[in-house]
């Protein structure tokens, strides 16, 4: 359990330290992923033999926060903890002159944290909440450059889309805990029926929406306006995998039907964002296509009914992926743009990484020995042998040699042309990237002692797939590092380039509305607000009534009133003049007035 | 009704108008003492008058008119020393420039 | 007893005369006749209603008081004679509409009254008198009793009135005169009621040479005289403010010191008499702070001259 807790706490104190400190957040970075790979790695020990480390907090009654360690989980916490730490060193030397590196540094920790936190977590509760973490997360780092035009308008329609995806997660994860009764994840695995075909759907939606799966693929595009090693963290290893990840632990609970489904938007998407990246004029774009592509492959596996070759994928993916982004990161400092006509010949200034970034490309492309290879074959055994083969095997097929068609492009593209001038040299990043790569080429031959550690063996491969598998992968790479892509795509370019925006896209359905509806209820705030204010401004003017009622009315009164006073008393004070006559003749008046009002009692009375 | 009480009622009377006119008019206060005097005097009649013809038996009235006589002299003396006063004070008895009681 | 109505009209009507003539003439004199004049006519009405007493009572009173008022009349007034023909009258309307009111009111109660009939037994003279000297010791004793004490009191107080507070004596006095011959100065030692000489007034400056009138304070002429304003005699400067004070101011005044002081404004001072430009009042002198003897020093008076 110690292992566990560490795993997530070490790069949770590590961002926190960070954030309080304000100084060396690279090294406290390396230290906090560091340890949090130390804590994965003895976890992962302690499964395989036979552990099962947990943790349990409270929380509501009857349904308490759980954190657990199976082989499936802990694999999965090993393979963030890794990309993690290298993609972090790799970032040391990214970020080495940028001046807002405290809140990268700690922002990433903060993400992995809440990146292990869902791939550990053992109650719905949990998963929902690391699940909006890390969506939370990837804003904030999408749009770390804020201050540059478009980057917050990225930010905040990657935060839409999948905010509006996550409802068929909440929605079915609800479903799931009011039909299993329990919020535990394993427990409610064991729905069937009606709502579990309803859950699956939903947690296919909301898969959708995390793993940019058609129709809401564009944002990932969007999202590589942020610094490159969030793209190669989260948008390529990580946080896109959230949707797989979740689709490969519900897929014992999953029926035929959604299965199915799952299967052909995965095979849909994997064509459809094939098509899109190689119509891309931006590496970096071209990836992040690529990576749509390679989770819709992955959903296809799940579809197929093997969620144990989504998984092999998902690894092999993860390593392979990130690489590729850390490459077009260290060309994209060389060249300042990552814009396909900026980088050509970039590769050939720095060979060392282009190795690196061929190497990665390959294994993408399914060339044998490395990971890819084996992961992608199991996926297209998988989709052959699957009930719905008949949309799926093709699909995948397709995949494949897009795959290798837009990866030849990329190779193509970086490989010709002037070499141009390197920039200072890249010790951390090529640290990171060198052990990605490493990875990358080597993961394959660890697949067999990983599937046994789950319990799955898959069956062998047999010949078809391998051989339809490399077939499609050499042509693809034939066509992408041979013909040009808009001979290749034909009339479809226009479209590809446009991402297949259909109705306007996601941009018209989702996008704008909800942006609209908000400008609606800031303006009606607005109002009650200038209401509230004129309320006060009532009162304030009934205040400003009473007192000038007061002043001028009251006291007006009042002081009027002693004016009228004091002038009655300068004029009676003539009256005592001093003059002796004058006080003769008031006597003689008085007692005139004295004679005649007794006179005038005596005659009445 | 007798002719002669109505008579000396109004000579009482005229003298005693003449007696305020004096006293109000008059800016000297030996002046002003003189329509006094008068007022007193017309006072004086009108009680004899009285006595006479209505209680001639009753020796009060005669009595009031010693007091009134009383009255006069005092009255007489004491203005006549605040005169003497005055005047050592200011040089005149006029009571126009006899301002300090001005308020 | 028409004879009674004659008579009583005839005195009354001399009586009235009288007492219109003492307002309307200039001459203070003949005011103090015409009311000797009014008075003996009253007199003589009395002596017509058979009071015989009080009428000779009145007409022996009346002709020492006015007479004494002559006297006073002459010391006090400007012009006794009457020849500046002077109109000395204010507030005639309101004082001739309160006369005319006094006698309308009078006449009014005296003629709507029911009296009541007119008695037939008088008595004579002798029995008169008996029957007033057994009122006098008898029922009014008291009253007359206190009649006495209030003329004794009276005159007390007339007295003190009158009498001139005692001054420091002066050491040197020119010759100044207001109404009085200031030549018998050396043989007067107090006890004058005249100006500026009564017991206790000395003076203890010398004579600055310039005279001013006591009634106007800005008349200042080098030479003894009359004042071209009111008419009265000039006199010296310091006795002029001195005379003006009231009694109880101390000065011991030397011609260094001679500043003046509004007694409401002890800030103001000047070098000259006049007035104190806050509140009018006639300037004082300042007195020195030494040598301030108690005001009642008689023995210089041999001084003046």
């Amino acid at each position: 359990m110690i292992w566990l807790i560490l795993t997530l706490l070490a790069p949770l104190l590590a961002g926190l330290a960070v954030f309080a400190l304000r100084r060396a957040p690279d090294w406290l970075a390396l230290a906090g992923a560091g340890l949090g790979l130390a804590g994965a790695v003895a976890q992962l020990a302690q499964v395989v033999g036979d552990a099962a480390p947990a943790v349990l907090l409270p929380f509501l009654p009857d349904m308490p926060l759980r954190l657990g360690a199976s082989p499936l989980t802990a694999v999965l916490s090993l393979v963030v903890a890794t990309v993690a730490l290298f993609v972090l060193t790799y970032a040391v030397g990214y970020m080495r002159y940028d001046q807002q590196r405290v809140r990268f540094f700690g922002t990433m920790l903060l993400f992995v944290t809440a990146m292990q936190g869902l791939v550990l977590s053992g109650d719905w509760i949990t998963l929902l909440a690391a699940w909006e973490m890390i969506g939370f997360a990837s804003y904030l780092l999408i749009g770390f450059w804020h201050d540059r035009p478009g980057v917050a308008s990225s930010a905040t329609r990657a935060f839409l889309y999948t905010r509006s995806a996550d409802l068929g997660l909440y929605i079915g994860a609800f479903l799931l805990i009011g039909v299993a009764g329990t919020s535990e994840i394993s427990t409610s695995l064991a729905t069937t029926g009606t709502p579990a075909l309803i859950a699956g759907l939903l947690l296919l939606v909301a898969a959708m929406g995390k793993s940019a799966q058609v129709p809401m693929q564009d944002w990932l595009m969007r999202a590589m306006a942020g610094p490159t090693p969030v793209s190669g963290l989260l948008h390529s290893a990580t946080l896109v995998a959230a949707g797989a990840i979740l689709l490969i632990r519900t897929a014992p609970m999953l029926p035929g039907g959604a299965l199915l489904v799952i299967g052909i938007v995965g095979g849909l998407t994997a064509v459809i964002t094939g098509l899109i990246a190689l119509a891309e004029n931006d590496l970096k774009r071209l990836l992040a296509a690529s990576t749509s592509s390679q989770y819709g492959l992955m959903l296809v596996a799940v579809g197929a009914g093997v969620p144990v070759a989504a998984l092999l994928h998902l690894i092999a993916h993860a390593a392979i992926k990130s690489s590729l982004f850390l490459g077009a990161g260290v060309f994209q400092h060389d060249r300042e743009s990552t814009g396909m006509d900026a980088l050509a010949g970039a590769g050939r200034a720095r060979p060392g990484i282009f190795a690196g970034f061929t190497i990665s490309a390959l294994a993408l492309a399914g060339i044998p020995p490395l990971a890819g290879f084996f992961s992608k074959d199991a996926v297209i055994a998988a989709a052959l042998a699957a009930p719905g083969a008949l949309w799926l095997a093709p699909l995948a097929l397709a995949g494949t040699v897009l795959t290798g068609a837009y990866m030849g492009r990329a190779l193509r593209v970086l490989g010709t042309g002037a070499p141009g001038d390197t920039t200072a040299p890249v010790s951390f990043m090529a640290a990171g990237l060198g052990a990605l790569v490493a990875l990358a080429a080597l993961l394959g031959f660890g697949f067999g002692p990983l599937e046994r550690l789950l319990g799955t063996e898959l069956a062998g491969p047999g010949l078809l797939a391998p051989a339809l598998g490399l077939t499609a992968a050499l042509s693809g790479l034939a066509l992408g590092l041979l013909v040009a892509p808009a001979r290749l795509l034909g009339p479809l370019r226009g479209l590809a380039q446009n991402g297949f925006a259909f109705l306007g896209g996601m941009d018209a359905l989702v996008l704008r509305p909800a942006l609209a509806i908000s400008a609606a209820c800031e303006r009606f705030e607005r109002r009650l607000y200038a209401a509230v204010l004129g309320i006060g401004g009532i009162t304030l003017s009934l205040g400003r009534f009473a007192r000038r009622t007061d002043n001028e009315g009251i006291d007006g009164a009042i002081f009027g009133l002693v004016r009228q006073i004091v002038q009655t008393g300068t004029r009676a004070r003539k009256l005592q003049s001093g003059l002796i006559h004058r006080e003769m003749a008031l006597t003689v008046i008085g007692m005139a007035v004295i004679v005649a009002a007794l006179l005038a009692a005596s005659m009445y009375s | 009704m007798s002719m002669e009480l109505i008579t000396a009622l109004t000579i009482g009377a005229a003298l005693f108008g003449t007696g305020v006119y004096g006293a109000l008019s008059q800016t000297n206060l030996v002046m002003i003492m003189m329509g006094i005097e008068l007022i007193l005097a017309a006072a004086l009649v009108n009680l004899v008058a009285f006595w006479r013809y209505l209680h001639p038996e009753a020796m009060s009235g005669q009595m009031f008119v010693l007091i009134v006589m009383t009255v006069m002299a005092v009255e007489m003396a004491v203005g006549f020393g605040i005169a003497i006063a005055r005047f050592r004070a200011r040089g005149s008895v006029e009571m126009e420039e006899a301002r300090e009681l001005k308020g | 007893m028409s004879a009674q109505v004659v008579f009583l009209a005839g005195f009354g009507l001399a009586a009235v005369w009288f007492g219109i003539v003492v307002f309307r003439t200039h001459s203070m004199v003949r005011s103090a006749l015409a009311l000797l004049f009014s008075q003996t006519a009253i007199g003589a009405m009395f002596l017509v209603m058979q009071a015989e007493f009080l009428g000779v009572l009145q007409i022996m009173m009346m002709a020492t008081e006015m007479s004494i008022m002559a006297i006073f009349m002459v010391m006090f007034m400007m012009d006794p004679g009457g020849l500046g023909e002077m109109d000395m009258k204010h507030q005639r309307k309101l004082s001739l509409g309160a006369g005319i009111v006094a006698f309308a009111g009078a006449v009014l109660v005296a003629g709507f009254a029911n009296w009541g009939p007119l008695p037939t037994n008088i008595p004579d003279g002798g029995a008169q008198l008996r029957l007033l000297g057994l009122e006098l010791l008898g029922r009014s004793m008291l009253i007359f009793e206190s009649a006495g004490l209030t003329i004794l009191t009276a005159m007390i107080a007339a007295t003190a009135v009158a009498v001139q507070p005692a001054r420091k004596p002066e050491p040197a006095m020119a010759g100044t005169n207001s109404g009085h011959d200031r030549g018998k100065a050396t043989a007067r030692h107090g006890g004058h009621a005249a100006y500026g000489d009564a017991p206790g007034h000395d003076h203890t400056g010398h004579d600055t040479g310039k005279y001013t009138c006591p009634m106007h304070p800005e008349v200042v002429s080098d030479e003894a005289g009359n004042c071209p304003k009111c008419g009265m005699n000039l006199v010296p400067v310091e006795d002029a403010e001195r005379d003006t004070h009231e009694h109880g101011h101390h000065h011991n005044q030397s011609a260094e010191t001679a500043r003046y002081t509004c007694p409401m404004h002890p800030e103001v001072v000047s070098d000259e008499p006049g007035s104190c430009p806050k509140c009018g009042m006639k300037l004082v002198p300042v007195e020195a702070p030494d040598g301030d003897a108690p005001a009642h020093s008689h023995s210089h008076k041999e001084r003046r001259t």
